[in-house]
Formats: C-alpha cells, sequence, structure tokens
C-alpha cells in the first residue's frame, strides 16, 4: 500500500521553499523551524499553526532571499492556506 | 534554461580567451592575457554588484555580495594603476597599488566569510554528519595552506632581502584566508542542490575552486623543482575562469531573488 495523495501542512510548506532550497532541503527546514519555534513534528502542523511557521522561518528566508522575495514567499504560503 | 546558460557562459569565455591567446604572436600574450584577466575581474565585479543590489538595505547577502564585487573594484583599479606607471612617483605607484591590493583582499575575506556564514545565519545546518563537516573543513584548510602556503613563505623571504612588495603578502594572506572557505560554501550548495539557488552556491564554489587551482599551479614547480616557464598562460586560464564563475554566480543570484515567481497561489 502506497502512501496517501493528500499533502499534509508540512509538505505544502515545504514545496513553497522546495523551489528554492530543493524538496529535501525545504523539508528539512520545516521540520527544524517547527520543532524550533513550535516545540513540535512536521506531521503535527495544522493550518493554524501556519502564521507562526510563517514567522519561524522568515529569518531564514530573509537571509537567503532577501526581504521582498521573503516576503513573497510568505504570502504563497498564505495564499497556499487561503490565508 | 538561463540558469544553465549562465552556469556554461564561464567555461565558453574562457575557451575563447585561451583560443585568442593561441592565435596572437608571442610577443603579445602577455598583454592580451592582462587584457582578458581584467575582462573577467570586470565580469566579476559587474555580477556580484548586481547581486547586491537585487537585496534591500540590511539584507546579510547584500553586505556579501557588495563586499566580494568591491574586492574586484579594486584589484581592477591596482591593474589600472599600470597605465599611470612612470608617470608618478615611484614611491605614490607603490602605496597606492599596496594599499588597493591590501583593500581587495581584505573584501575578498570578508565577503567569503559572509557568504560562507549565510547558511549558518539562516538557522539551518549543513547536509552530513558533525565529523564529516569538520572533515571537510580540515581539508579545505590544508590545500589553502599547501598551495597558498609556500607562495607566502616565498614572499617574506624576499621582503626580508629588501624587497618592497608589500602588496603580495597581502595577496598571499587573503589566498589563506578565504581559500578554506570552499568548504562551508560548497556544503551549503550540495544543501541547495535540488533548488534553484544551487546555481549560485555552485558557481561560487566553482569560481573559488579556480582561485586555488590558479595558487596550485602556481605552487607546483616549487614542489616539483621545475621552472615555471610556460605556467602563467595556465594559471591565468584559471584566473580568468574564477572572475567568469563569480560574476555567473552574482547574476543567477539576481535572478533567484528577483525574478517572477510563477508558482504563486
Amino acid at each position: 500500500m502506497g502512501k496517501p495523495d493528500v499533502e499534509t501542512v508540512a509538505d505544502r510548506i515545504a514545496r513553497r521553499l522546495g523551489r528554492y532550497l530543493g524538496p529535501h532541503t525545504g523539508r528539512v527546514a520545516v521540520k527544524t523551524f517547527a520543532t524550533r519555534a513550535l516545540g513540535r513534528g512536521p506531521e503535527t502542523l495544522t493550518v493554524h499553526d501556519v502564521p507562526a511557521m510563517n514567522e519561524a522561518l522568515r529569518p531564514m528566508l530573509r537571509t537567503l532571499l532577501g526581504k521582498q522575495r521573503c516576503e513573497i514567499v510568505i504570502q504563497h504560503i498564505l495564499g497556499e492556506f487561503g490565508l | 534554461m538561463r540558469y544553465r546558460s549562465l552556469a556554461v557562459a564561464p567555461l565558453v569565455f574562457v575557451a575563447c580567451t585561451a583560443a585568442l591567446v593561441a592565435l596572437v604572436p608571442a610577443g603579445l600574450r602577455g598583454t592580451v592575457t592582462q587584457g582578458e584577466v581584467d575582462v573577467s575581474k570586470l565580469l566579476a565585479c559587474a555580477g556580484m554588484a548586481a547581486a547586491a543590489l537585487a537585496f534591500d538595505r540590511g539584507d546579510y547577502l547584500r553586505r556579501g555580495w557588495g563586499v566580494w564585487a568591491a574586492c574586484y573594484a579594486c584589484l581592477l583599479a591596482r591593474d589600472a594603476m599600470l597605465l599611470v606607471h612612470g608617470q608618478v612617483s615611484p614611491l605614490v605607484y607603490d602605496v597606492t597599488r599596496g594599499t588597493l591590493v591590501t583593500a581587495g583582499n581584505a573584501c575578498v575575506v570578508v565577503g567569503a566569510w559572509t557568504l560562507a556564514r549565510a547558511w549558518t545565519v539562516a538557522g539551518l545546518e549543513h547536509p552530513g554528519s558533525k565529523g564529516a563537516r569538520r572533515a571537510v573543513v580540515a581539508l579545505a584548510i590544508v590545500v589553502a595552506v599547501a598551495f597558498a602556503g609556500p607562495t607566502l613563505v616565498v614572499d617574506l623571504r624576499d621582503i626580508a632581502l629588501g624587497s618592497r612588495a608589500f602588496d603580495t603578502i597581502a595577496s598571499d594572506l587573503g589566498d589563506i584566508l578565504s581559500l578554506p572557505l570552499i568548504a562551508p560554501v560548497a556544503l551549503t550548495a550540495l544543501a541547495v542542490r535540488e533548488g534553484t539557488l544551487r546555481w549560485t552556491w555552485m558557481l561560487l564554489t566553482s569560481s573559488l575552486v579556480a582561485w586555488l587551482f590558479y595558487d596550485a599551479i602556481y605552487t607546483l614547480p616549487d614542489y616539483l623543482s621545475v621552472a615555471p616557464l610556460g605556467y602563467r598562460l595556465v594559471s591565468e586560464q584559471f584566473h580568468l575562469l574564477a572572475g567568469a564563475f563569480a560574476g555567473a554566480a552574482g547574476l543567477t543570484q539576481r535572478m533567484a531573488v528577483t525574478e517572477a515567481d510563477d508558482d504563486g497561489p
């Protein structure tokens, strides 16, 4: 039996980061910042955690992509969840 | 596709410059090579400045790219001093040249250090175990010292014997301090190997590796006890490659930061 096709919240955030960092590192980043900021694993993330995850990801995105691109990625993540 | 074209462009550039040097009369080769080196420095300066300007004031990488671009600007200005050689007093010439070389090498160390630390500043860990990462850094330090160290010893000896070429010491120290930074830059390239940022970090790694080969080719005659005749033309190809790769790295960074994101919500 294969994995279900439905993307988790963590997968969807990782996919957005993956454009720049690659899929694997995108998932690693989500895991790192979910653990660091929320104290939980990425598999526990819900839509309610997305704003907090964005805040946790912001310094990383700003360092690697700059302020403007960081805000675009954040907006895309929020848009992904209709927030 | 445009990223791939930019990644290949430095190799095409160096193939063309090598062909040009091969075609011109032997007596002109030194002058043509110097001109080509300056074109590559100009490309590096422009590409890195373009990357810096893609970021906002206060952005971490703006500083790194900007300072590295300033390095190439200083080295270009140092080469431009050749145009006034003999028209200004030897003291003014030497002091200005020495200042530009020292400033340029200080900038390359600061710029390379800033970019090499970007992944850590972003709060991420490089791939691989701690032991493996330390081994990579240690290897880079050993290789950098092995290839840039002997030149420093020779230049220090020359100064002890009365040479006034103090700028060579700044250049040697710049190499020794910046080349080990290949390790963290390469580890960052490895971390983003599947994303659009990979082009920037791979090209930056390639630039530093080309610098390493440039130093290595200069040093090999010391190890092999052979005359350095003919080495300059070969080593300068790596010099050209380092500049061209640096310029391409800057341009891909600018593209990654400023290009429209077509996978919006």
